[in-house]
């Protein structure tokens, strides 16, 4: 089956899963519900029709690059569970500063053109796990007529910065059993319910000739 | 149509938001620490610059307020409602139309984000169905229609929201209904230098102590640092022309943004560093499509090297970024792009030297017209 591709990249970014209220943790990588949150608002569908569709798809993500977990210290004043209104309210949001990913989604070819269209003009706002990550590469890829491991091993991806390219990259790939389960299906966004999924982190040998050189 | 903002901008030593340990925010960018100013910091300025110095129509501002009851009797009042009767009806409104509770002090337990448009609506409402109403108020236990609560949440939802509420969003867990999605996306503030952080080790001394005392009464360190800033905000002029539900108000509103954004700078720790700046460089694309920011332009950490200070490599890097994206991509949507920098920088524009203007004014004159041809869409 095809697979859509879409680059994800921002210097600052958010992938959480589990978290709530005050601490607000991250994944090292981006999250099905997001990349499924992300096609949702390029196709204009509110969050009160169903995604069962979009949740339907094998997702996979390539890290082009790792990026570094930092925090961001937040205070809220005013908040609305503060009973007596004097004190600040303080929430630690974590992000993924630094990192690269592409993202493959495998399934029907017609649905995938859909989103891909989608993506080059999107209804609402696309951003990368906040309002404020804003991304500073199109999202839009593409769709190939390949697999989703296929697809995501043969894309060239610019590398950029000072030391060499890595020999292997790392792949987070949706797979039927697993231990490793990520609770980030979106079933219904209004009641904010999410189904579980396994996947497997494999590292792969890349061929060089893949990773371009920007000037 | 999205409306980008891309400035670069320098501040002297300052300390313009910081973390739990005082210290100025930070990240990684390109391997490098940076300085960071946060969105919800720039934000915050940019609301409150836009409010105080925006030549717009009290009626497009929005408070965030819990003290509601007298603002919605004195506009029943004004319509000849007598103030015992129309202080009920306020409340009661209040209560069952946007599900807000109230404390003995006439006070909502919680603060809202509502516009005086949406005010005016309610009165309308009030005043329009008042033989409906009236009956109920009277008595120990005053009643109100729930048909006229639900006409009060159907026009909420219906009725064009305020400058601030439309840009900026609103959040409202009582009534999820009158929710609204922001226009702008405001991306934090990173440095385009690598981050130098600094310690100014201070002492106070006692004035009025005596000549025995020698030596400091009180000693601390105030993190700071001097950055060149890459800053970028993107207004979608459609999601915005919907949330104020109509397009009467969208030029004033989208030119109001988008000079608070240029002109408004966080106050932290201002008083003990002034750093007053404005931006060295203004660039403005419109955009039908996915909007872009132009980070990586700096993800290597621009230094004076060359002969060149700063800010002309920043410049420099900008031009050349722009360049390399459009030969990869295309123009990708780009109906309008625009800049103006300081003369000493223009030199260093090859790529968008062709659309260097005069002034921001003049820049903002065109962006605005191209971002809001049809309405904004």
């Amino acid at each position: 089956m095809p697979t859509l591709l879409m680059r994800l990249r921002a210097p600052m970014m958010s992938w959480g899963d589990h978290s709530q209220f005050g601490h607000r943790d991250s994944r090292r990588e981006p999250t099905k519900s997001a990349v499924i949150g992300i096609l949702c608002a390029a196709l204009g569908r509110p969050r009160w029709d169903p995604v069962a569709d979009l949740a339907a798809l094998k997702m996979g993500v390539r890290v082009n690059k790792e990026g570094i977990l930092q925090r961001d210290y937040h205070t809220i004043q005013d908040n609305i569970r503060d009973k007596n209104k004097a004190s600040t309210t303080l929430s630690e949001r974590y992000y993924v500063a630094d990192a690269d990913y592409l993202v493959g989604l495998e399934g029907e070819l017609g649905l995938l053109q859909q989103l891909d269209q989608a993506l080059e003009q999107p209804r609402w706002q696309l951003f990368l796990g906040r309002k404020s990550f804003i991304p500073s590469h199109p999202i839009r890829v593409g769709v190939v007529d390949l697999p989703l491991l296929d697809a995501l091993c043969h894309r060239a991806y610019e590398h950029r910065g000072r030391k060499d390219p890595p020999s292997q990259l790392r792949f987070v790939m949706e797979v039927q059993d697993g231990t490793d389960i990520r609770q980030d299906v979106p079933l219904d966004w209004q009641n904010r319910r999410f189904g579980r999924r396994a996947v497997t982190t494999q590292y792969f040998n890349v061929p060089e000739v893949i990773c371009t050189f920007p000037s | 149509m999205q409306l980008e903002l891309h400035l670069i901008q320098s501040f002297p030593p300052a300390n313009l938001n910081r973390d739990e340990n005082g210290m100025p925010k930070s990240t990684v960018f390109g391997g490098r620490p940076r300085a960071r100013i946060s969105s919800q910091c720039q934000k915050r300025a940019v609301r409150k610059f836009y409010q105080d110095y925006a030549d717009l129509d009290p009626a497009q501002f929005a408070d965030r307020s819990r003290n509601w009851i007298p603002q919605l009797k004195s506009n029943l009042v004004k319509a000849g409602i007598p103030a015992e009767q129309a202080e009920i009806a306020a409340r009661l409104a209040l209560q069952e139309g946007l599900k807000l509770e109230f404390n003995d002090k006439q006070e909502a337990k919680t603060i809202v984000f509502l516009g005086r448009t949406e005010l005016d609506a309610m009165a309308n409402i009030l005043t329009k169905n008042w033989t409906a109403i009236e009956p109920g108020l009277s008595g120990d236990k005053p009643e109100f229609p729930t048909e006229i609560a639900k006409t009060i949440q159907k026009a909420l939802i219906e009725t064009g929201k305020p400058g601030d509420v439309a840009l900026f969003g609103r959040m409202m867990a009582s009534l999820p209904t009158v929710n609204v999605d922001a226009a702008v996306q405001m991306a934090h503030a990173i440095s385009v230098n690598t981050l130098q952080q600094e310690f100014d080790f201070f002492t106070a001394v006692d004035d009025l102590g005596s000549s025995e005392d020698t030596g400091a009464d009180h000693m601390g360190e105030t993190g700071y640092n001097s950055s060149t800033y890459y800053r970028f905000a993107t207004l979608d002029t459609e999601q915005l022309a919907r949330n104020l539900g109509g397009t009467e108000h969208l030029g004033s509103i989208v030119k109001a943004f988008a000079e608070a954004f240029i002109h408004a700078i966080p106050s932290g720790h201002q008083n003990g560093f002034a750093a007053h700046t404005r931006p060295a460089a203004v660039m403005a694309v419109v955009r039908q499509g996915q909007p872009i920011s132009l980070v990586d332009a700096f993800e290597e950490p621009v230094a004076p090297k060359g002969g060149k200070s700063l800010l002309e490599n920043a410049v420099k890097a900008l031009d050349v970024h722009w360049t390399d994206l459009t030969k990869m991509y295309g123009e990708m949507g780009v109906k309008y792009k625009g800049i103006v920098t300081r003369t000493t920088l223009a030199k260093q524009l090859e790529s968008l030297a062709p659309v260097l203007k005069e002034s921001v004014d003049a820049l903002l004159k065109e962006a605005l017209e191209a971002a809001l041809i049809n309405g904004g869409k």
